[in-house]
């Protein structure tokens, strides 16, 4: 769309290789968080892989946000490394780092009238200036289609509803097109069919080689839909595997501090239910309430 | 709960019903939206046209305001003579210059500097509003909440009242122009710990330096004997009385370098608005775009405020309305700001001159006169479309 004109102040960033499925693209050694005096995360170790959805879990306070922002380096590490591609988080620049991974946060606040069209867009920024760029427009609608925001492309996000605009942000998100994605909450303000949605399509870009970190609440979307599950339990990693093997009606009831039951689907996967009383029907008048 | 389920089957009766009536519910909304946005001039669509309008119309209403204002006035001297004198400035000699005596001198030693210091002073301004209202996210913010002004005006009035000399009659300009600098560079400083800013710390650290700059010129008028308490008072009210081209050639450099050199910020102010982590995730370095952009307005503002004095209202109203008819987009709303902000101050200085007869208003007075109320009827209409500002 317009020319990047090369300033020679400019730096020239390293552009990212496409990792291989398997390959290591994030590693945290031990990291430990420490806002004020409070202990955040203490000594997480985990490996993540291109081609894997990995989802966080654990209970609130439990500390996922806040390692979502370690491994983005909003917060300070008061110990352990973090590397991407290889290399520590600090050896690599802003714009480099946003060619590397994508991240989406719980609301997303924009503050003047910019259109879905134009947010959407500012997902290609990192790219500016690079061969990339050419694909601005083909990756911006593609983008938008997938999330099913191209009827809203010109509406002003801050007139959306709360899903719609998780939609928005998540379509931003897509169009950075970093071989790392980090969504925290991304279906909180969704209905179900998008939510459904947009685990699908973090699968479809992880089977295209890149690595999804994204952080559930719901136990068993995050159990249907992940490779790997990681249970955060007061800022420690509780367990790490496959959904079978992390989300057994035990570990979770304990994590949890709730009775949670865990049953075998009839098409293979897993029901993830809190044990619930039956309760009495108070129906008062018809049933549609009127009298 | 309850209201759902009356609702529903007494309006259409079964599930279709439930859906169309859904389906209805919708498309009011949409349209509504749709309506609301159209008539705060959001509605989607690149606004190209409506562009390439407002920037046909704010520089076709600037080129005609600077013929009007140079025209008329105690001694007026006809459109064409004006553009003849012009025009026999470069060489071209189509039209005829002016016919009265003193004519050319009046046009070219007191109208043109005049006029073309209130159009620099007022690109600064309005482009300086634009980039404050960015980096802070807030369409509330002006250059004056980190104090520039204020410290221009401390440093103003101190050398009214010291009586310097030292740089003969630019040495009020020049310490206008220093302090407002410094204190602006100073609150971005003061609110900075380990090396980041918060906007909130940013803006109360801005009230805090406002409230001592305040209490210090109260100090400098009371301290000042009558004359230089009134040249104090007036310097604060704003004019551009008694520009010369000297000044002129002394502004416009660093204007243009602050308004040709904020575009380069537009496209991450633009990332900006969707938050400061967001903003970072894609790669902005916002703690050094926000230096940037704080070392523009002061430079823009310390130079504009330094001989035409205190001009409020200019940076907070230009870049809210232009963003009603243009849209947020930081690429265009910059220079559209700078046109805009020329053209506000080039009428004012022509309202301040011609209105009373043999009297300057002071500039100042007139933009806060004018620009209040009018905020006052946007806040209310944004307030009764949309819920808000934001």
């Amino acid at each position: 769309m317009s020319v990047a004109i090369q300033l020679p102040w400019n730096t020239v960033h390293r552009t990212p290789q496409m990792p291989n499925p398997g390959d290591l693209v994030l590693q945290l050694d031990d990291v430990s968080v420490e806002i004020g005096e409070r202990r955040i995360l203490s000594d997480i170790s985990l490996d993540i892989r291109a081609g894997e959805v990995l989802s966080l879990a654990g209970p609130n306070g439990a500390g996922k946000s806040t390692l979502l922002n370690a491994i983005t380096g909003d917060v300070p590490l008061a110990g352990g490394d973090i590397s991407l591609f290889g290399m520590p988080v600090a050896s690599w620049d802003a714009t480099e780092l946003a060619m590397r991974r994508s991240v989406l946060l719980q609301s997303v606040d924009v503050t003047f009238p910019f259109s879905v069209g134009d947010i959407v867009r500012m997902g290609r920024s990192p790219w500016e200036g690079t061969a990339e760029e050419m694909d601005d427009d083909m990756i911006v609608d593609s983008a938008m289609a997938m999330t099913e925001v191209t009827p809203l492309a010109d509406r002003v996000y801050t007139s959306l509803s709360g899903g719609e605009r998780g939609r928005a942000a998540f379509s931003r998100v897509l169009a950075q097109a970093a071989p790392i994605l980090l969504l925290d909450e991304p279906t909180a303000a969704m209905d179900i069919k998008h939510q459904e949605m947009l685990m699908r399509i973090g699968r479809e870009y992880a089977a295209a080689g890149c690595a999804v970190v994204v952080i559930v609440h719901a136990l068993d979307a995050a159990a249907a839909w992940s490779d790997r599950v990681a249970l955060l339990e007061a800022g420690r990693l509780r367990a790490v595997g496959t959904p079978e093997e992390v989300f057994t009606s035990s570990t979770l009831s304990d994590v949890y501090q709730c009775p949670i039951e865990v049953l075998p689907h009839p098409a293979g996967g897993l029901i993830i239910v809190p044990k619930r009383p039956v309760v009495r029907r108070n129906v008062y008048g018809t049933h549609w309430g009127r009298g | 709960m309850t209201g759902n389920g009356t609702s529903a089957p007494r309006t259409a009766g079964g599930t279709g019903g439930i859906h169309t009536a859904a389906a209805r519910a919708d498309q009011a909304r949409s349209r509504r939206i749709a309506a609301n946005a159209a008539d705060l001039g959001l509605a989607g669509k690149p606004h190209m046209g409506r562009t390439t309008l407002t920037f046909i119309i704010l520089i076709v209403g600037l080129l005609v305001m600077t013929v009007v204002s140079a025209s008329l006035g105690q001694l007026i001297i006809p459109f064409d003579q004006v553009i003849g004198s012009v025009l026999n400035k470069v060489g071209i000699h189509w039209l005829e210059g002016p016919a009265r005596a003193f004519g050319n001198e009046a046009l070219w030693n007191v109208r043109f500097p005049r006029i073309v210091m209130a159009i620099v002073v007022g690109a600064a301004l309005g482009v300086a509003g634009a980039v404050m209202q960015g980096v802070f996210g807030n369409p509330l913010a002006e250059p004056g909440t980190v104090g520039v002004s204020s410290g221009a005006a401390v440093g103003a009035s101190a050398s009214i009242l010291m009586g310097w000399t030292f740089l003969g009659a630019f040495t009020t300009p020049f310490l206008a122009f220093v302090c407002g600098l410094a204190t602006t560079m100073s609150v971005y400083l003061l609110a900075r710990r380990g090396g980041r800013t918060e906007i909130v710390t940013l803006i109360l650290t801005g009230v805090a330096v406002n409230a001592i700059a305040g209490a210090l010129i109260s100090f400098f008028t009371f301290a000042a004997p009558t004359n230089a308490r009134d040249q104090i008072v007036f310097w604060q009210m704003g004019s551009f009385n008694g520009s010369r081209w000297q000044q002129v050639a002394l502004v416009a450099p660093m204007c243009l370098i602050g308004i040709i050199g904020v575009q380069f910020l537009a496209r991450r102010l633009d990332l900006l608005s969707l938050g400061e982590k967001p903003a970072r995730h894609l790669g902005v370095n916002v703690e050094r775009l926000r230096f940037c952009s704080m070392l523009a307005v002061a430079l823009l503002v310390s130079s504009a405020v330094a001989f035409a004095g205190i001009i409020s209202f200019v940076g907070l109203v230009v870049p809210h309305l232009l963003r009603m008819i243009i849209g947020p987009g930081h690429r265009v709303l910059l220079p559209a700001s700078a046109l805009g902000g020329a053209l506000l101050l080039t009428i004012a200085d022509f309202a301040a001159r011609t209105t009373i007869q043999f009297a300057d208003l002071p500039i100042g007075m007139l933009t806060s006169l004018v620009g209040g109320p009018f905020f006052f009827w946007l806040l209310r209409r944004s307030r009764s479309k949309s819920g808000g500002w934001a």
